[in-house]
């Protein structure tokens, strides 16, 4: 029997973040190829930053959602197979990773309605500092890790026409 | 000891000491409501129309189903109904009486919209759903009741409701306080600079210029957690409640404008208005009805 009422209150405890991270994307174009790694996360933080009461506060964590979504979808997928191609292969079915696709695909239509692309492809960048030592933060030691995620196809039927 | 407790009993269950408390948390948690449904509005098809991004949790409890209708897409489809709906009962709440019935369609709109975005949504806003079902309960005009059964009744859930939502609050200090005692980056005053590491917790002001800052980061680090393990005592004393709340202010703006976490910040302002009213605040409390 399940309870009606449950309550998590470690909900309340969160342990800090031990790194930065960062989901990015790039798109691709069949007349001029890739384009360049873009961060929609630092964006929405930069205007979030400049007013903390902003919508673009739930934009971001709502970027935030996605990320740890398919994070969660590349931690089912290692456990499920440690050939690559495999992996690649649940991840291309896995719902979390199809909202994804969504999501990137909306996120460009909406900038540039007449976006011509048709593939797109993400990426989590997890950044580990170096433990306290009274550093500036530019004198501070980071280990970076990537993961990549296999090439989507741009599908940008969530749109919904806002701003 | 046992005269004490009865006296207690006694004042529970016949007096009103709560009512300012209630009459301005009411409005706070109202005007907080208003506010945020507004300021979400141009995002509001997305967090909770039909082709909204989050997946769903596909549970099979009734009555989380009868909260969370937005997760079926026919529904989500009328997702503005349940944003006007919120609204509308949110202004019938602060303007009309039977405010018991408009909190209980406030608690139900805002658990609709709560539920479709809870993936998105932190402890301020669990915690804030949790009381405003207490909220229901709650009646500042408890005592108008005729009825000597139904008054001392009406009396005495109300103030139980006002207990019960501060004790969610201590409940929220002694988790949190509890588990930060687990967590090494807590005992050796470092969580501050993880914190400030992160983008999404920090604000590059901060972060540039307190990061190398040995005793600001073991002082926020150390503050926070001592503030965390010493309100559930202090605020129950006269001499040390309102340095405790202070403190508590303090550290919530900073929660605001450093982590940026807006929401979880003010509804912890608002929460601290079930323990105090402050004076400057009482004659609106008491025009305005």
């Amino acid at each position: 029997m399940l309870p009606v009422f449950s309550q998590n209150n470690k909900v309340f405890a969160p342990n800090p973040p031990l790194y930065n991270q960062q989901l990015i994307v790039r798109y691709y174009n069949a007349k001029r190829g890739w384009t360049s790694w873009i961060d929609p996360g630092k964006n929405l933080l930069n205007i979030r930053y400049n007013n903390p009461f902003n919508v673009a506060a739930t934009e971001h964590k709502v970027h935030e959602y996605v990320l740890t979504q398919i994070w969660d979808a590349h931690l089912v997928a290692e456990q499920k197979s440690t050939v690559d191609s495999l992996q690649n292969d649940y991840l291309l079915h896995d719902a979390r990773c199809l909202m994804a696709q969504h999501y990137f695909s909306d996120m460009m239509a909406k900038e540039t309605p007449r976006s011509l692309f048709s593939k797109l492809q993400y990426k989590i960048i997890f950044t580990y500092p170096e433990a306290f030592s009274g550093k500036t933060v530019s004198d501070i030691k980071a280990t970076t890790t990537e993961l990549l995620f296999p090439e989507m196809n741009f599908i940008p039927t969530h749109v919904q026409g806002r701003r | 000891m046992y005269k004490a407790v009865d006296n207690y009993i006694n004042t529970l269950t016949t007096t009103m000491p709560y009512t300012n408390n209630i009459r301005l948390f009411r409005k706070a948690v109202l005007i907080f409501l208003f506010c945020n449904t507004l300021l979400l509005l141009s995002y509001a098809k997305t967090l909770y129309g039909p082709l909204s991004y989050f997946l769903p949790f596909g549970n099979n409890n009734t009555l989380l189903t009868f909260l969370n209708p937005l997760e079926n897409p026919s529904v989500a489809t009328h997702w503005k109904f349940f944003v006007a709906a919120q609204l509308l009962s949110i202004v019938a709440c602060w303007f009309l009486p039977y405010k018991r019935l408009f909190t209980m369609l406030v608690y139900f709109f805002t658990m609709c919209l709560y539920h479709k975005t809870l993936p998105i949504q932190n402890a301020g806003f669990n915690l804030l759903v949790i009381v405003l079902f207490l909220l229901i309960f709650m009646d500042e005009n408890a005592d108008a009741v005729k009825n000597p059964l139904l008054k001392t009744l009406n009396i005495t859930v109300s103030n139980f409701a006002v207990w019960a939502a501060r004790f969610q609050v201590i409940i929220l200090y002694v988790t949190a306080s509890y588990f930060k005692l687990f967590d090494e980056t807590w005992l050796n005053g470092t969580a501050f600079y993880y914190v400030l590491y992160s983008d999404t917790y920090s604000h590059p002001w901060f972060k540039y210029l307190f990061m190398s800052s040995s005793f600001f980061i073991h002082a926020i680090t150390w503050g926070a957690l001592s503030f965390q393990l010493l309100f559930p005592v202090l605020v129950w004393f006269k001499q040390t409640k309102i340095p405790i709340l202070i403190a508590g202010v303090l550290l919530h703006v900073l929660i605001i404008f450093v982590m940026g976490l807006t929401d979880f910040g003010i509804i912890m302002l608002i929460m601290y208005l079930l323990f105090y009213v402050p004076k400057f605040l009482l004659p609106k409390v008491v025009s305005s009805n």
